[in-house]
């Protein structure tokens, strides 16, 4: 009886640990790459993304694989210790499903989304970072791995971990290969889970299959990777959006079609992208927004503003605004007289990053007269005129 | 454009009043039916100091025992409430914000004549985490004893009815005005693309919430508006160095003037700030409607001026 209420003590305060260590992400964001990078289902998929990120920092957990087997799942995974803490009615039950699951996910991963990370457990642990930073229950949706992986040990315990974890199936993986197993899966289950696989990519990339549906006003964060890459390495870690010191990146729904859910979008309606942060570019653990030094970020461009004469109120009401040449970090809004003598906002594309100050401020009601669009997102922008 | 107030607007501007008015009843009545305080009584409105020096900190400590001292205008135990420009991410040397060390030197300065509390408040118009950092306003005043407040976050605007105003009649002012024992505008002179000018009065809108309407409905004649409304007990301008364009926020063009202006007068104190840009009074819309108001006089000609040099 002591033992168990010691062990219990012992994993709340474990996973206590782990919520600190994430939490730190807010104001160290470099946290949130090196916490999730910890799992070697991101250096599995890495590899299939091309991209071989901080291949070191996943090193530990392999080589506990290797000689603990699968310790880290049953005592250090914080969402294997939530499932420890919630009472559930049925008794574990081992299948290798797992393995056919690692495989359908891993194919997925080849040609379409990053989902082997996707469900990757500590992925699906940081994404409830971002709902602590919005306080929003719709975003509960976001976690919907996390809550799916709850429920599902109710009905029997542990199930997720037994039976679903990718992360899980490549440590049994490695089991394997320590104990000279072969493993016995039968050939059509392989060939189906790659179909499986597949078929999910497919479905990912409808938007590419059916040509692309152009959405101008989907901006991403500053120096993300073209879209066709960007939605790729994404893994949907929500770090990105739960360290934006403005609150402008929020998660997107269908914006950017099927394979773009979940993924971050920059919302000027919501506020600017902040002239002097770069902590998404420093949050991103897959790097599908380049690492950048603040200098760097401050140039890249996330689109272009346009302004709409027509809803402006100092081209069409003659009024003295300007509040876009006020706000705007640099200097990218020129003052031209209109033919009543107003001075009018004007944009200047070469000096505009699109941070969405503009429209962030823009009084024109109900529809803002200057708008972002994710036209030259990525390119570098000219520097503005020194001293003026 | 959107004059109509609409219905949800009506009962969210009608309860905050209401709580206004049944929170802050007593201040609220003074500031409206011009209770003036006795500093009003000893100095002349209309009289100006110009301060010339380098070392800013010792320009406010002058400043103010050229006024009379700070005991004119703060008693022990008062809820003092600065209002710097401190609304942009930009560095001290790029004249964007009021400079950190006149900031922290009147708090340091109203602490020790007994403040109960020095609140600096700004709505500012980049991040405020971002602009209270890199102007170095916040850490300034932190080590001073102030209380840093960022009417960007979070609610702290109540609706005043605006007795003399023309256009703007109604409108949501911070709340730590409204309560203020001592009220000290701060503002930093430099350019701005739509008023031409940003001084004194031009700085209330850093102490409202909805600057759309003004810039909507006529931004000259609301500044002037405000300005009838809201009369600080001292305004301390910062021509320190100004920026002569690209404003507000600039970077621009930025010439060093080291000079700073106490007056009890905002109209005042703006006309004679006008001048250090090569313009006259008039030129400006907001000057010339104050002027027309009765809130101050703009001949600077006439104005009494102390010059001191340190």
């Amino acid at each position: 009886m002591l033992k168990k209420i010691l062990s219990t003590l012992f994993k709340i305060a474990l996973l206590l640990l782990w919520t600190i260590v994430f939490y730190l992400q807010f104001e160290r964001p470099y946290i949130a790459r090196f916490a999730q990078n910890v799992s070697p289902s991101l250096l599995i998929s890495s590899i299939t993304q091309n991209v071989f990120w901080i291949i070191w920092i996943s090193l530990p957990l392999v080589l506990l694989a290797f000689l603990k087997g699968r310790f880290f799942c049953w005592k250090i995974c914080p969402v294997g210790i939530i499932q420890d803490l919630i009472p559930s009615l049925g008794k574990p039950r081992f299948t290798n499903v797992n393995l056919l699951i690692f495989l359908a996910l891993f194919s997925a991963s080849i040609f379409s989304v990053n989902l082997l990370a996707v469900f990757d457990p500590l992925v699906s642990y940081n994404r409830i970072f971002t709902i602590i930073k919005f306080k929003s229950t719709v975003l509960l949706i976001f976690v919907l791995p996390l809550i799916v992986i709850i429920l599902l040990n109710v009905y029997r315990k542990r199930f997720w971990c037994v039976s679903l974890c990718p992360l899980g199936a490549l440590i049994d993986w490695i089991i394997n290969i320590k104990n000279k197993k072969k493993i016995d899966t039968d050939k059509r289950k392989t060939l189906l889970a790659f179909g499986a696989g597949l078929t999910a990519a497919a479905i990912y990339r409808t938007k590419s299959f059916f040509g692309r549906v152009v959405n101008d006003r989907l901006l991403r964060p500053p120096g993300a990777l073209p879209e066709e890459k960007f939605v790729k390495q994404c893994i949907r870690c929500g770090s990105c959006i739960s360290v934006c010191l403005t609150g402008t990146l929020t998660p997107s729904f269908t914006e950017g079609g099927m394979e773009g859910i979940f993924t971050p979008k920059l919302t000027p309606q919501i506020a600017e992208c902040d002239e002097f942060c770069n902590k998404c570019n420093e949050a991103c653990p897959t790097f599908a927004i380049k690492k950048m030094t603040l200098e760097e970020k401050r140039n890249i461009k996330i689109g272009t503003a346009d302004i709409d004469r027509r809803k402006c109120i100092a081209w069409s009401k003659n009024s003295l605004c300007l509040i876009c040449q006020e706000v705007c970090p640099y200097l990218a809004i020129e003052k031209q007289k209109n033919i009543s003598g107003t001075p009018c906002p004007r944009v200047n594309p070469k000096l505009c990053r699109g941070c969405g100050h503009c429209e962030n401020s823009c009084p024109a009601s109900p529809i803002r007269a200057i708008k972002v669009y994710n036209v030259d997102a990525g390119q570098v922008a000219a520097n503005q005129p020194a001293g003026g | 454009m959107n004059n109509k107030c609409s219905r949800r607007d009506f009962l969210k501007y009608a309860i905050s009043g209401a709580s206004l008015l049944a929170l802050n009843s007593i201040p609220l009545s003074e500031k409206l039916f011009g209770q003036t305080k006795d500093v009003f009584a000893e100095i002349n409105p209309h009289e100006l100091y110009e301060l010339e020096g380098s070392d800013y900190k010792k320009l406010i400590r002058e400043g103010f025992d050229c006024c009379g001292g700070i005991k004119t205008f703060v008693k022990p135990g008062d809820y003092v409430v600065l209002k710097p420009n401190a609304a942009w991410s930009r560095k001290p040397e790029e004249a964007g914000n009021t400079h950190p060390d006149l900031v922290s030197e009147t708090v340091k300065l109203c602490r020790d004549a007994g403040a109960k509390k020095v609140d600096i408040i700004d709505h500012t118009c980049d991040n405020s985490k971002s602009s209270f950092k890199i102007s170095g306003i916040e850490e300034a005043v932190k080590n001073a004893g102030g209380n840093m407040v960022s009417l960007s976050e979070g609610d702290h605007f109540a609706e005043v009815t605006i007795p003399n105003g023309k256009i703007l009649k109604k409108t949501l002012v911070a709340k730590q005005v409204l309560n203020a024992d001592c009220f000290i505008n701060m503002p930093i002179a430099k350019d701005h693309g739509s008023a031409t000018l940003t001084l004194c009065m031009k700085n209330h809108m850093g102490i409202v919430k909805d600057r759309g309407y003004f810039h909507v409905n006529g931004l000259h004649e609301c500044i002037a508006d405000i300005s009838s409304f809201i009369k600080p007990d001292l305004n301390i301008m910062d021509c320190t160095r100004i920026l002569l364009d690209h404003g507000p926020k600039g970077p621009g063009r930025v010439k060093t003037l080291n000079k700073v202006i106490f007056g009890i007068n905002q109209v005042a104190v703006d006309s004679l700030a006008t001048t250090y840009f090569g313009l006259k009074p008039k030129d400006i819309g907001y000057i010339r409607i104050a002027e027309t108001m009765g809130i101050g006089k703009t001949d600077v000609e006439n104005f009494k001026i102390t010059q001191k040099k340190i």
